[in-house]
């Protein structure tokens, strides 16, 4: 009998254990809060001042649609120094927790970035809900201003920044980059790691996101920035150049062409003097899918004429950002992998002088260009 | 679970202790009939009672040598055309005149009336009263004659059974429709008409002392291995119980693993089920009284297998049948998986559905778990009332139970829609495999507790504790979970796909030891075509 | 003597789950050889092969009988009872660490904040029910759950292929040689232990078949964990070096389209799957060598209970720390088990030839 009461007591013990609903790894729904959104600002006192962009729970009901004239977005600031504590501090004011594990973005401020930001992105590293594959993003001006925008497109806009950024890969001019090769880039010795830039715009009077440019880090501080076009450059040399529409006068006319398929490589060589040339051989498939007039020319001669233009154009475009990249120091390409795993028993020797090396190094850009078709039809007729 | 498992020890040693004690059979003194009829009758008074149904009817024959009889049987049981015509009738017209052999006595006349007057079909003697007793409450006619110590037992069966109908708990779009009833000989009937091999076999038992019920344990000779129906037998034959109403006692009584969530022992309606289960070596436990026959040893696979299965082509019946298995999966892991995870890994759910859901949770007051054990009581409630309720209530029912419980408790806020919709996922999911009815819902609750308390990892443990429970349950000696562990690959054409009828040439090994080949060599039309 | 017997196969699947429950400690081995981690493990599956090799030999000098046994045999009564005692403890330690290992991958990676001794306590509730139904059950399931993680390795792969970057593999074989054979003797030990297959391996139905299934299996799991190690240096490349369960980080990446980002659970699951393989196998093993220690027919179910609870209790006190362990694991471990899988069979093989020479 004595044994069958022990066995009660444990049974019934274990029965409350399995149903009691304070188990210590579960964390209701309505207790925290959903953070979309994380920016890092420059604040006094060499702090960081922390905005989290939160979801609201409410903003899926249908019959919130009528409410879009108003603001919805939640956001909790906070300012100290490390970005655990700051995350824990909001507690004061919120009456529930933080969690990170759906942050769809990371926005530097422009100063912050230009700080550095390894120390920051230890926190992310780190912490078991946060996720690899967040976006990181530099604003023009600083990440509060970024994330307190409500724009008329989304509900949740740090959601529609992440939807934002996956288009870019249409227009071919920017570069969305997420934490994993951001910290990958952190963490090799010679390669220097890009991130998307991000700027407000008003249309009608009212805001958008807008993204357009490149950030480019030395090691982990911001050190200048690329236009669309260079970006362009970068993206051609980096074998990212999927999509995208090419705009090239030929015969002094616009001609559109559509990029059907590239492929890039990067072949670093290195000189009996310990001089660098990087070789970018590049093959392009392009398609007509737009000129103003066609007339009197073939389409022979018009192929021909455009490979050699979009082929100059290219070469230009690669070189003008190699060369950028060049006076910043940043070898945002990889070269300096490459060169180590071509060159193994020089690397040793040369790794010191990465910095120098890469300044006087020479780009030779070598394209490929082939017009494989025209659209629907061979010939405009006037 | 470790009382389940030290109750499960504790009836183990039970049955060790009572095989190592046999008790030898207690032969008791059978009463012979007396020589005198108005004893005989009186016997059978006593044994039998004042009832209005025992009739007695005392009769004389002969014209030469007048002979006094008696009938005793019990109204309601009997086909009184049988004892008119086939009993009453012969005998009161009989002329011992006209027979060849004189008789002596009366207990040759007794042999002479067995062997050459009664017109029934089955006719047997007998002496013991007991027995008399027996076969009279069975329905048979005792027919006594004065100045002889044996009675004949004139087979005379004919009450109001229930006809042949298609059975309730399987229905088919295809295949046959017929059922076994409650009455014991159609039921062995209906299952000669499927296997008309001289092979089957059907040995009978009298099981439980007050209700006597009949019980036959069905195979075919050679196919189905011999230690398996000894076992069988041996497990009727030390059942010492009062009544046996149903299969399901038989059942509870002699397998394998009582505290088992899963049952070892399968039952059907059908007779083509059953038929196809003892062709391929396992046997059948009819039971009278009952449609429900018990096929020995089961599987774990059977209880996702039809007998629509077989009668539909190959790629369908194993799209159908893989949706079975993940409607299983579905129907106990849904509500566990939906508290895990939004309660422990919000990371597992897409952003936009998160929103939605912690939406729905904003306006409920109860925790995730405690709505989903709200919801599932609420089915359970809502089903075992359908299942009692008259039907002309049923209407009324079905409205309130959907409306109410659904859709006004969502506007009422007392739970959330996501919550109502796993719920529902999971009890229609239930419904596809009917046969896992009762250990879906347990295993349902279990993982949903288990899943509040640990989340993943919790479901994890349970499922690997119902893994090795499955493993190392036994059915009469064959490994209950065959086909997935132990996996051999003959057992594959069977398990989560259906074979092509013609290429399942080989019956299971864990069945049929001797006689494997089902099949040789018949091959559909289009593999002759070599051109 | 109870003999539970499996079949070849089953034995073959076994090696494979347990090789494959490596994955969850692979930074052993990846915080020191970084790179060249998958050449390590090359040259640690030539050391278990060389001391697999060893321990059947000994196997086939003595058909049909365990571990246990012949060190009873080879060393007489009382030597060998300490032996196999030692043996015991050794079993004991192994899957005491492997238990640690579990509850840190689980609060590292599903659970954050239960404590630990919830997460032992629970598993090994299962865990030694699964050795009272006995090493034939637990064994049955092993080519479901090494099928089941070879899909999953495969999909995964496929999934994450946009992130693989085989430059990160390159230059090969330039970290310093005194890692990578550093790492290779970790890695020699750890995935394969020998001496719990010479507990298992008897009981095979087939016994001629044993040395052939043995090097079989070696060898597919070490080639299926080269793989994954390739395949996660590839994706990471020296950032492996910084995760502590590189693994499952690359599990973590692998979702498509926006609704199956987050199955890192699914995953961790199945990675604790094998490791609850492991240990179910490391406890039967230890709970008959028990029994045959003391000549009994099998072991009584309240044995399984106290080593159960043994087991959870110096699984959650041994290690203070995860870096401790990481420390331990590299330093000292593989001395240990170098001993037991790799000295000891050594000498039981020397006694053999020796007394084998002498007789004739």
């Amino acid at each position: 009998m004595k044994r069958k009461k022990y066995i009660g007591v444990f049974l019934a013990a274990v029965l409350i254990l399995c149903s009691c609903t304070g188990c210590w790894g579960s964390k209701e729904l309505t207790d925290m809060v959903q953070v979309i959104g994380t920016g890092l600002d420059n604040a006094e006192n060499g702090q960081t001042k922390l905005t989290v962009q939160a979801g609201s729970a409410s903003t899926s009901k249908s019959d919130n649609k009528k409410k879009s004239a108003e603001s919805q977005i939640i956001l909790y600031q906070k300012t100290g120094n490390g970005i655990f504590d700051m995350v824990r501090d909001i507690t004061h004011e919120s009456n529930r927790r933080l969690f990170i594990g759906h942050n769809q973005c990371i926005v530097f401020g422009k100063e912050d970035a230009q700080k550095g930001v390894k120390n920051q992105l230890d926190f992310f590293l780190r912490d078991s809900e946060a996720r690899m594959d967040v976006n990181i993003l530099v604003s023009d001006s600083t990440a509060e201003e970024i994330l307190s925008t409500q724009t008329e497109d989304y509900d949740m806009p740090a959601v529609g920044i992440k939807q934002l950024l996956e288009m870019q890969q249409a227009n071919a001019e920017s570069v969305s980059t997420d934490l994993m090769d951001f910290s990958l880039a952190l963490a090799s010795e010679t390669t220097c790691p890009v991130a998307s830039m991000i700027h407000l715009s008003k249309s009608n009077g009212k805001p958008r996101f807008v993204v357009s440019g490149t950030a480019v880090f030395k090691k982990d501080k911001l050190v200048g920035t690329l236009d669309e076009e260079k970006t362009r450059g970068y993206l051609w040399a980096m074998n990212k150049m999927k999509n995208g529409v090419v705009n090239i006068q030929s015969h002094s006319q616009p001609v559109c062409l559509e990029i059907l398929g590239s492929r890039a490589a990067i072949k670093p060589v290195l000189q009996a003097n310990h001089h660098l040339t990087v070789h970018f051989p590049i093959s392009v498939k392009l398609g007509i899918r737009e000129i103003k007039n066609q007339d009197g020319i073939s389409y022979d001669e018009l192929s021909k004429q455009l490979e050699q233009d979009v082929s100059h154009l290219i070469q230009k475009k690669i070189s003008d950002c190699f060369h950028e990249t060049q006076l910043y120091g940043t070898d945002i390409y990889g070269v300096g992998k490459l060169v180590e795993e071509k060159y193994p028993q020089d690397w040793d020797n040369i790794k010191d002088k990465w910095d120098t090396l890469y300044r006087n190094s020479i780009p030779e850009v070598s394209v490929e260009v082939k017009v494989k078709d025209s659209g629907e039809i061979s010939k405009t007729y006037g | 679970m470790i009382q389940a498992i030290l109750k499960k020890i504790r009836y183990w040693q039970l049955i060790k202790n009572s095989n190592n004690t046999d008790e030898k059979p207690v032969k008791k003194e059978k009463k012979k009939l007396s020589l005198s009829l108005s004893t005989n009758i009186k016997w059978f008074k006593e044994l039998l009672g004042k009832s209005d149904d025992i009739k007695v009817r005392e009769f004389t024959f002969g014209n030469k040598r007048v002979v006094n009889a008696a009938l005793i049987f019990i109204d309601g049981l009997v086909s009184n055309e049988i004892i008119t015509e086939s009993i009453m009738k012969p005998l009161l017209l009989y002329d011992e005149s006209l027979q060849e052999t004189p008789t002596n006595n009366a207990h040759d006349l007794m042999n002479q009336i067995q062997r050459r007057v009664l017109c029934s079909g089955d006719v047997t003697a007998n002496s013991y009263v007991e027995d008399l007793v027996t076969s009279c409450l069975r329905g048979d006619t005792v027919l006594l004659l004065d100045g002889t110590c044996q009675g004949l037992v004139v087979s005379s069966k004919g009450w109001d059974k229930r006809s042949v109908t298609e059975p309730q708990t399987e229905s088919v779009a295809r295949g046959p429709r017929e059922g076994f009833t409650e009455n014991f000989r159609t039921n062995t009937s209906l299952l000669r008409r499927k296997i008309r091999s001289p092979a089957l076999r059907m040995d009978s038992f009298t099981i439980g002392e007050k209700t006597h019920t009949m019980v036959c344990v069905a195979y075919l000779k050679g196919v189905a291995d011999e230690k398996l129906i000894e076992e069988i037998k041996r497990r009727l034959n030390t059942l010492k119980v009062d009544a046996i109403l149903e299969s399901g006692y038989i059942e509870q009584y002699i397998e394998d693993a009582p505290f088992s969530l899963f049952p070892t022992i399968g039952k059907s309606e059908k007779p083509d089920v059953i038929a196809g289960k003892i062709l391929e070596g396992r046997a059948a436990i009819i039971v009278d009284g009952t449609p429900f026959v018990l096929t020995a040893p089961m599987l774990f696979t059977e209880s996702f297998q039809t007998a629509e299965d077989y009668y539909s082509r190959t790629l369908y019946a194993s799209a159908i049948r893989l949706m079975r298995f993940l409607s299983f999966l579905i129907a106990v892991f849904a509500p566990a998986f939906y508290v895990a995870a939004t309660i422990f890994h919000q990371e597992m759910i897409p952003t936009k559905l998160l929103f939605t859901i912690a939406a729905a949770r904003e306006g409920t007051p109860f925790p995730a778990v405690v709505e989903s054990l709200i919801l599932l009581l609420a089915f359970e409630v809502l089903r075992e009332a359908g299942l009692r309720l008259p039907r002309p209530v049923g209407q009324a029912v079905s409205i309130v139970g959907a409306l109410v419980m659904g859709d006004a408790a969502i506007s009422a806020g007392l739970v959330g829609a996501p919550v109502v919709v796993t719920v529902a996922i999971s009890a229609m999911a239930e419904f596809v495999t009917p046969e896992n009815q009762d250990s879906i819902t347990l295993l349902r609750l279990i993982f949903l507790l288990l899943s509040a308390a640990l989340g993943g990892y919790g479901i994890m443990l349970g499922t690997l504790g119902m893994l090795i429970d499955l493993a190392s349950l036994e059915s009469f000696g064959v490994p209950y979970f065959a086909g997935i562990a132990p996996a051999h690959s003959h057992d594959m054409e069977d398990l989560f796909v259906r074979a092509p009828l013609w290429s399942m040439t080989e019956r299971p090994p864990e069945f049929a030891r001797k006689d494997r080949t089902r099949q040789k060599g018949s091959k559909p039309p289009f593999f002759h075509h070599k051109s | 003597m109870k003999k539970t017997k499996i079949s070849s196969s089953q034995l073959f699947y076994t090696i494979i789950c347990y090789i494959q429950s490596f994955s969850i400690v692979m930074n052993f081995s990846f915080g020191i050889s970084g790179r060249d981690t998958w050449f390590a493990l090359l040259l640690g599956s030539g050391i278990a092969f060389l001391s697999l090799r060893i321990n059947i030999a000994i196997m086939q000098h003595f058909p049909g009988k365990t571990l246990v046994e012949i060190n009873s045999i080879l060393y007489g009564r009382k030597v060998g009872k300490i032996l196999s005692l030692f043996y015991l403890l050794y079993f004991l330690f192994l899957s005491s660490v492997n238990l640690h290992d579990i509850g840190d991958f689980v609060g590292l990676s599903i659970l954050p904040e239960t404590p630990t001794v919830v997460i032992l306590v629970s598993f090994m509730i299962v865990c030694g029910w699964a050795v009272m139904k006995g090493l034939r059950v637990i064994v049955r399931y092993s080519a479901a759950f090494s099928w089941i993680t070879f899909i999953a390795f495969i999909v995964t792969t496929i999934l994450v292929s946009s992130k693989v970057n085989w430059h990160n593999l390159l230059p090969v074989l330039t970290t310093a040689p005194k890692s990578i054979l550093q790492s290779a003797w970790i890695t020699s030990f750890i995935p394969l232990s020998s001496a719990v297959l010479q507990m298992v391996a008897p009981n095979v139905c087939k016994p001629n078949e044993i040395s052939k299934i043995l090097t079989k299996g070696l060898w597919t799991g070490s080639l299926f964990m080269i793989a994954v190690i390739i395949r996660d240096t590839a994706v990471w490349g020296n950032m492996a070096k910084s995760f502590v369960v590189p693994a499952y980080e690359t599990l973590r990446l692998s979702g498509f389209s926006e609704v199956f980002q987050g199955m890192d659970v699914v995953y961790a699951v199945i990675l604790i799957t094998l490791e609850f393989f492991k240990i179910a196998l490391l406890e039967s093993v230890l709970l008959s060598g028990f029994s045959q220690l003391t000549n009994q027919k099998s072991h009584p179910k309240i044995m399984a209970v106290i080593v159960s609870v043994l087991m959870a209790l110096i699984a959650s006190q041994i290690f203070p720390s995860i870096p401790r362990h990481i420390v331990f694991a590299q330093k000292t471990e593989p001395f240990i088990l170098s001993i037991f899988e790799f000295f000891l069979p050594c000498i039981s093989l020397l006694r053999i030839k020796w007394t084998c020479r002498s007789r004739s």
